[in-house]
């Protein structure tokens, strides 16, 4: 091939461009120490290199996070540790109070005694960490969580907030214990409170316990039944007029007395002692059961698909062929609704049907009704089922004497709106009807029963109907929940100084007994509950341990993966420059020689 | 035959030589002239009478490997323009002091302070002030990015000018060899100074180079719009950008009128520009301002779900991606559209849904549209949405247009374009939407004070303390716009969740406004009384939902108020903490995004870097053969001033010998 001269000189400089561009590379590589300075040195490799750094991140902050939650676990065991302490010198204390030779000025000292240490305890459970912050009252940081009213009692002013941290990729520690788990509920005391009643319904008053081991033996009599009812109720076949009885949340009945003689009554369960006064008879309702378009109840089974289909469809007609089959459509547009391909749907009289999250309890639905479900995503709630305000008993002798004679049938009502009138039937047997007029809001049903029921006939549907169980008599609930009331160390230890500087006389030393045996039962429970959260945060301390030795391994292992991917091979990177070296030494040294070689020089 | 023939052979040979000599002489001067192609004497002898004469001085010079070196070179000056830029961002992306996954890394960092210890107002402060340089830091790389966009923009009118002054320079070469050629006279130089244009303009773009008469050459780009015809150059241009303004075309003039042909365009320093511009920054224009979207909305809606140092409901953390000049900012019009817009605007209704791509609506009719989106070309019609009757409804995939009134809304991955026009739109009208253009350079810290960090829950749970079962309740907020969170300070209602004793176990929900007078819930579906209670499964609640996990018994008791005073919670910023880790962008995280973004460049630049020394290698093998062809070799013209030396010394010795010839004959009379 013909080489031109000039191309002689561009193909030499090209050629030690390129050898010194390599040179650059390398050079850039070894004084960095790092084969990737750039994504498109091996794009692969820096998208791993993101995510490698991302992750050692991480692991150094979950270091920090184990670091900082050890710190504060430690100081919690400190001062519980020093709480521990004062606990024991309350119960020595308290027993040398208890010794029947002291005088009441003795006793007055212990108790000045008890009352410093009770401060002091307080002044720890006041603990303030470096950055000001309380550190046993849950999540509210910034108020100290005992702090002394009137009586100078101290009552708990945080909360039961845990503060997670994460110290692996996976686990999430509490770092702190609020007052409320570790100094509250040490002693507990059983209460009862009535829910939903004034203060002036006085149908059931609840005794104070007569006793430590009848307020223990209540409290295990209603564990886990959930709110209770009281249920004054109208008791048919008896010379008494009343019975009463305990039902749990579920519905089961704990104790039913039936006789109840006279008023006001003592009853008892199980070392609770409540008085039942006479209920006004506005107190009493019945328990009826509705029937409005062929739907006798509807019951909500899960909300997320009673929103669904709210949203989907909007309010929903339910048809009733009164042959066994129904369809759905949605109300405001008329469009039939399928649901998995199918518009029809079978259905028993009597049994119930689900629909969008409800559940439908069917009476006997006629060709021509139709029931409206209206969920309503703007809060406002499914229409009541019955249209019936009230059912009450105006007459107690009348009404107990009428369902004397008649349970257990049932009142079966049925309103025509056409005439208009309520059709009567006892126990299937017709009764004669009882017309109404539009102004009419109470009606006696039957004539001379005692029982009246409430309404407004305009809100009345036509083929309404209603059943009044006999069975289940017209009755006053009173609900009740029973729950423990929280007793913190500082009570326990503010109540027997008090009870300690009170003067002792062989009236009060049964009392003083008893109170002294209590406080040290406390004293116990409170060291009790000491021990069990020094024993959890010290093997919290010991998870943190050895989540942060995996750690460091994982981290260690995290950056060897990223040494490996983006680091330098040294000895090799140094061959290559060696060898690049090599070629742009040889490439000048050609160059020279090539130049001295024309043919000029031999032309003399 | 005479002597005086002889006499005549010899100057004839003489004066041959001569020339041949001075075409060396050129040839050996001009052995370092960029372009110049060495020239031949061509002896030839004289017709009918003895002697020599030189014909021709021929320039030795393929067309062939001329043509393959203009489409070579513009493939590289392609190469290298698109490599030089991409490097430029490689760098712009992995040096840690740009990189957005270090400054993400810090944040979290900061953030996870705040987790540890929320009530500290350091920690707070710290994270406020690294929250502050990781949108610097976005805003910084996106500026650096744009930056590239203008330089390419300044590089873009310029190559346009140069061109055009080729170009007029070929007309003008033209026109002198035209002149030349018709007057008999060797153009060799001219030529060469031609082919030199012609390599230079092929340095900008393809060009297809086709001769004419009196051995002019015509020039044509693109699809064959005419840059040089004779003697006569058109102009080319760069034209304002349509419709994004901030990313010019190119126009050539012919006959005063302006012929786009930007999309024509390849190869050469234009084309690798229009290349660069399209396929390596506009796309990672776009995710990083995706990862700036993502990243600000999904914060954002965290951070409103908590409660402040002093109890507040959470404001932002970025400010708002839906301000109207952002809205404003992500779409633009074309400039030859008929519609006189009102309102154009773009709001991002699901940011975890954008892709990181424009879109472009264009009408083809009044009343008919299609939709295109850039990144993969993905073309929606109108009949493949579904038109709904309300503005308000429109939803992804939806759209609801009133011709009459010039409205349009359309819904469509994670946004809503809104298009009012005073007039209509008619066929061609185009519109250009970028939903993550300008994010990067727009994404700004909107708290200022760390006390307004809303790293707690605004919901205290209550565990009753006396709960003999192993229940735990957790809450999620689910919109913080519910009426629950409408008065400041109180959930209203505050809520209680309760146990029955029943089989399987049940819960009630009761509103206890009056915790002495429990009222079982309604929230319009019917009361939520003895509802079957599943272990996990959430319970929905008005703007939050409750999970109970474990085994609670009967009787345990949950309940629901605010938080207030809850300076030490930290369940806000752990949620805040986790989104660091959630996939939140396409099936990755913010970094993860980045992470692929940074490798994807990393890929097309070692692509381009690669392409880069192929091409060059592909150039030097045709400058080679080109070289071999025409230029000069000095050994080879040292041989032939020594071979036409010889002769021409020889041609003197026939004139003496003619002249002693002619004394022998003189002496002899």
């Amino acid at each position: 091939m013909r080489i031109s001269t000039s191309q002689q000189f561009t193909n030499s400089v090209n050629n030690m461009q390129r050898s010194q561009n390599e040179l650059a590379r390398l050079q850039e590589q070894i004084s960095s120490g790092k084969r990737v300075n750039r994504p498109s040195d091996d794009p692969v490799a820096s998208a791993q290199i993101v995510k490698l750094q991302r992750e050692v991140a991480q692991f150094e902050k979950f270091e920090l996070n184990i670091d900082v939650t050890t710190r504060r676990l430690e100081l919690q065991e400190t001062i519980l540790t020093d709480i521990n302490t004062a606990v024991d010198r309350m119960r020595e204390l308290t027993l040398q109070g208890s010794n029947g030779v002291l005088t009441n000025a003795d006793r007055k000292a212990v108790a000045t005694e008890i009352r410093q240490m009770a401060d002091y305890v307080a002044s720890l459970m006041n603990t303030k960490d470096s950055q000001g912050e309380y550190i046993f009252a849950g999540s509210k940081g910034f108020t100290q969580p005992y702090q002394q009213d009137g009586m100078g009692r101290y009552t708990y002013q945080g909360d039961g907030g845990q503060r997670s941290i994460q110290v692996s990729p996976e686990l999430y520690l509490p770092s702190n214990d609020s007052g409320e788990y570790l100094f509250e509920a040490v002693s507990r005391e059983t209460q009862v409170q009535r829910l939903n009643v004034d203060e002036s319904d006085d149908t059931v008053t609840i005794l104070p316990f007569e006793s430590r081991e009848d307020e223990i033996r209540f409290a295990d009599a209603v564990k886990n039944k959930g709110d209770l009812q009281f249920e004054v109720y109208i008791q048919p076949g008896s010379t008494e007029n009343y019975g009463v009885r305990i039902v749990d949340s579920g519905g089961e009945t704990l104790i039913d007395e039936p006789d109840i003689t006279g008023f006001p009554y003592t009853f008892s369960y199980e070392g609770l002692n409540a008085e039942i006064t006479e209920p006004p008879l506005t107190d009493l309702s019945f328990k009826t059961e509705a029937e409005v378009m062929g739907v006798r109840e509807v019951n909500l089974l899960d909300q997320q698909t009673a929103k669904t289909f709210a949203e989907l469809y909007g309010d929903i007609t339910i048809d009733f062929d009164g042959a066994g089959s129904y369809s759905l459509s949605e109300t405001a547009s008329g469009d039939p609704i399928s649901l998995g391909g199918e518009t029809s749907f079978p259905y028993v009289a009597g049994e119930s049907i689900r629909v969008g999250g409800y559940e439908l309890v069917l009476g006997t639905p006629t060709a021509t009704q139709s029931f409206t479900l209206s969920p309503s995503l703007d809060g406002s709630p499914l229409p009541k089922l019955s249209n019936v305000d009230n059912v009450v008993v105006s007459d107690l002798s009348v009404a107990q004497s009428f369902i004397d004679t008649n349970s257990p049938a049932s009142i079966d009502l049925e309103f025509i709106t056409t005439t208009p009138q309520v059709n009567i039937s006892i126990g299937g047997v017709a009764q004669p009807p009882v017309p109404y007029s539009g102004a009419t809001t109470s009606l006696e049903v039957p004539v001379g029963s005692g029982i009246r029921i409430e309404f407004d006939p305009a809100n009345i549907s036509s083929g309404e109907k209603l059943s009044i169980p006999l069975s289940d008599q017209p009755q006053s609930i009173t609900e009740i929940r029973v729950t423990d009331r929280q007793k913190n160390i500082l009570d326990i230890a503010l109540d027997l100084a008090d009870l300690l500087e009170k003067p002792l006389s062989p009236d009060t030393q049964e009392n003083f007994s008893a109170g002294v045996a209590r406080a040290l039962d406390d004293f116990q429970a409170a060291a009790g509950r000491n021990i069990e959260s020094r024993t959890l945060i010290g093997s919290r301390m010991n998870a943190l341990e050895s989540v942060g030795e995996s750690n460091s391994d994982f981290k260690l292992f995290t950056q060897k993966a990223l040494s490996a991917v983006q680091d330098l091979d040294y000895s090799e990177a140094i061959s290559q420059f060696k060898l690049a070296e090599l070629g742009l030494q040889a490439a000048q040294q050609t160059f020279a020689r090539v130049q001295n070689l024309s043919l000029f020089d031999y032309l003399r | 035959m005479s002597s005086f023939n002889l006499l005549g052979l010899g100057v004839q040979s003489l004066k041959a030589n001569q020339s041949a000599l001075s075409v060396v002489g050129q040839n050996i001067s001009n052995v370092n002239t960029p372009g110049y192609s060495r020239q031949v004497a061509n002896f030839n002898t004289r017709d009918e009478q003895f002697g020599v004469q030189v014909d021709s001085i021929q320039r030795i010079a393929d067309e062939f490997l001329m043509r393959q070196y203009l489409s070579d070179n513009s493939t590289f000056n392609q190469a290298q323009i698109v490599t030089g830029l991409s490097n430029q961002l490689d760098d712009l992306l992995a040096s840690s002091s740009t990189s957005v996954s270090t400054a993400l890394d810090n944040f979290f960092l900061a953030m996870q302070n705040a987790v540890d210890d929320p009530a500290s107002l350091p920690n707070r402060e710290l994270f406020v002030s690294e929250l502050e340089s990781m949108t610097r830091r976005f805003n910084e790389l996106g500026n650096a990015l744009a930056r590239q966009n203008q330089t390419i923009n300044d590089q873009f009118s310029n190559f346009a000018e140069e061109s055009t002054s080729i170009a007029i320079n070929i007309a003008d070469l033209n026109d002198k060899i035209r002149l030349a050629t018709a007057a008999g006279k060797p153009a060799n130089e001219l030529l060469d100074k031609r082919d030199e244009q012609l390599k230079a303009l092929s340095g900008y773009m393809d060009i297809t180079v086709v001769p004419q008469d009196s051995n002019q050459v015509a020039v044509f780009i693109g699809n064959g719009q005419p840059l040089v015809i004779g003697t006569s150059a058109n102009r080319l241009v760069a034209t304002q950008g349509d419709p994004d303004p901030s990313q010019p075309g190119l126009s050539v003039m012919i006959a005063g009128r302006e012929n786009k042909i930007t999309e024509q365009v390849s190869g050469g320093k234009l084309g690798g520009l229009l290349d660069y511009r399209e396929k390596s920054l506009n796309p990672a224009i776009n995710e990083l301002g995706r990862i700036a979207l993502v990243l600000a909305d999904t914060m954002n809606e965290q951070h409103q779900k908590g409660m402040d140092l002093d109890g507040n409901l959470g404001g932002r953390l970025f400010a708002d991606i839906n301000q109207l000049t952002s809205m404003q900012d992500r779409i633009s019009a074309g400039n030859n559209n008929q519609a006189v817009l009102e309102t154009a605007q773009v709001r991002i209704t699901d940011s975890t849904k954008v892709k990181a791509s424009d879109y472009q609506i264009k009408f083809t009719g009044s009343e008919q549209f299609v939709m295109q989106r850039v990144s993969d070309g993905n073309q929606v019609g109108m009949s493949s949405m579904t038109e709904v009757m309300n503005a308000a409804d429109v939803v992804d995939g939806t759209y609801f247009a009133d011709f009459t009134t010039g409205e349009l809304v359309v819904g469509v991955d994670g946004m809503t374009i809104t298009l009012e026009s005073r007039n209509g739109f008619s066929a061609q009208d185009q519109f250009l939407i970028q939903p993550t253009r300008y994010s990067a350079t727009e994404i700004k810290p909107e708290v200022t004070s760390g006390r307004l960090l809303a790293l707690a829950s605004p919901i205290n749970i209550r565990t009753a303390l006396d709960n003999s079962g192993t229940g735990k309740a957790e809450v999620n907020i689910t919109d913080i716009n519910a009426v629950s969170f409408a008065t400041q300070g109180q959930i209203t209602p505050p809520v209680e969740i309760r146990f029955n004793n029943t089989d399987p176990l049940s819960y009630s929900v009761m509103d206890i406004t009056n915790p002495e007078n429990p009222q079982v819930l309604d929230l319009g579906f019917g009361p939520l009384e003895n509802q079957p209670f599943v272990a996990g499964k959430p319970i929905l609640l008005d703007g939050y939902e409750v999970v109970i996990t474990n085994k609670p018994s009967p009787g345990d008791t949950f309940s629901f108020s605010y938080n207030t005073g809850g300076v030490s919670d930290n369940r806000n910023a752990l949620m805040l903490s986790n989104l660091q880790q959630q996939s939140t962008i396409e099936g990755g995280s913010y970094q993860d995004t980045y992470g692929r973004l940074v490798a994807s460049v990393g890929t097309k630049t070692s692509i381009s870097q690669n392409n880069l020394q192929a091409t060059r290698a592909v150039l030097s093998a045709s400058e080679n053969a080109m070289s071999s062809v025409s230029g000069v070799n000095l050994d080879e013209e040292a041989t032939r001033l020594v071979q036409f030396q010889q002769a021409y010394q020889a041609s003197a010795q026939l004139i003496r010998a003619s002249q002693t010839l002619f004394d022998s004959l003189l002496s002899v009379v």
